[in-house]
């Protein structure tokens, strides 16, 4: 890795970048902007980047700064607060154990900038704890928190329990929970 | 290390495999034809080096 060419090893992380862009603004045509403007941020400073340190990290860094700061100029945005959306999304999982993807990425919008952005680094694009901290100015505690909250919030949206799980992966324990509610019916 | 997911807890599988797919259905697509065109234009401006 030391030896590869920065720039290139930028552009193979373009596409990845372009899914943390999405989904902090929540917006095809913003999210390709804001990785526009990261692109040519990075680009020119490359020569900062020091060789054989976490590219990616530093990537992802300068399009979340890049997003925060475009935001501050912008308007102050109205954020998700518990209440908006405490209702449940979808009435079950679907039949093969799989959430509708429509209804997920629905409760996933709705969820806080800091929780969407820990979910998506540390549960989806693959950055470690520590990599993710790095990447948002915080500590490694504050992105455990963060994406601990954030899987409970798309739990409990998506009707998510810990029983819905059991039924789906195993049909005998549904049987044996299905009739203990018969029973205590 | 990636942070391992908890295989006892079968929600936060369920959870993570989701914010997978919908990362994967950004990252998979082809880049836009203005972002190549920007990263042409970058790599002609800096010849020789």
């Amino acid at each position: 890795m030391s030896d590869s060419d920065p720039r290139e090893e930028l552009v193979e992380l373009l596409p990845s970048l372009r899914a943390f862009a999405m989904s902090l603004t929540r917006n095809r045509s913003a999210a390709d902007d804001l990785v526009q403007d990261t692109v040519v941020k990075a680009w020119s400073n490359l020569d900062k980047f020091q060789t054989g340190t976490n590219l990616r990290a530093w990537l992802f860094t300068i399009l979340r700064n890049t997003f925060y700061s475009g935001r501050r100029k912008r308007a102050r945005e109205v954020e998700d607060g518990d209440g908006v959306l405490t209702g449940q999304l979808s009435e079950k999982p679907a039949h093969d154990g799989r959430l509708l993807l429509r209804d997920f990425r629905a409760a996933f919008d709705q969820l806080p900038d800091e929780q969407r952005e820990a979910l998506i680094l540390v549960g989806a694009s693959g950055f470690s704890y520590e990599e993710a901290a790095e990447t948002c100015g915080c500590a490694v505690g504050t992105i455990k928190s963060r994406t601990n909250r954030g899987r409970a919030r798309l739990a409990e949206l998506m009707g998510l329990t810990d029983d819905d799980a059991m039924e789906m992966t195993d049909p005998a324990t549904l049987a044996v929970i299905s009739a203990g509610r018969i029973a205590t019916a | 290390m990636p942070p391992s997911t908890s295989k006892e807890d079968p929600v936060q599988r369920q959870i993570d495999e989701n914010l997978k797919r919908i990362f994967d259905e950004t990252a998979q697509e082809p880049l836009p034809e203005k972002l190549t065109a920007l990263l042409d234009q970058l790599r002609k401006q800096e010849p020789g080096r």
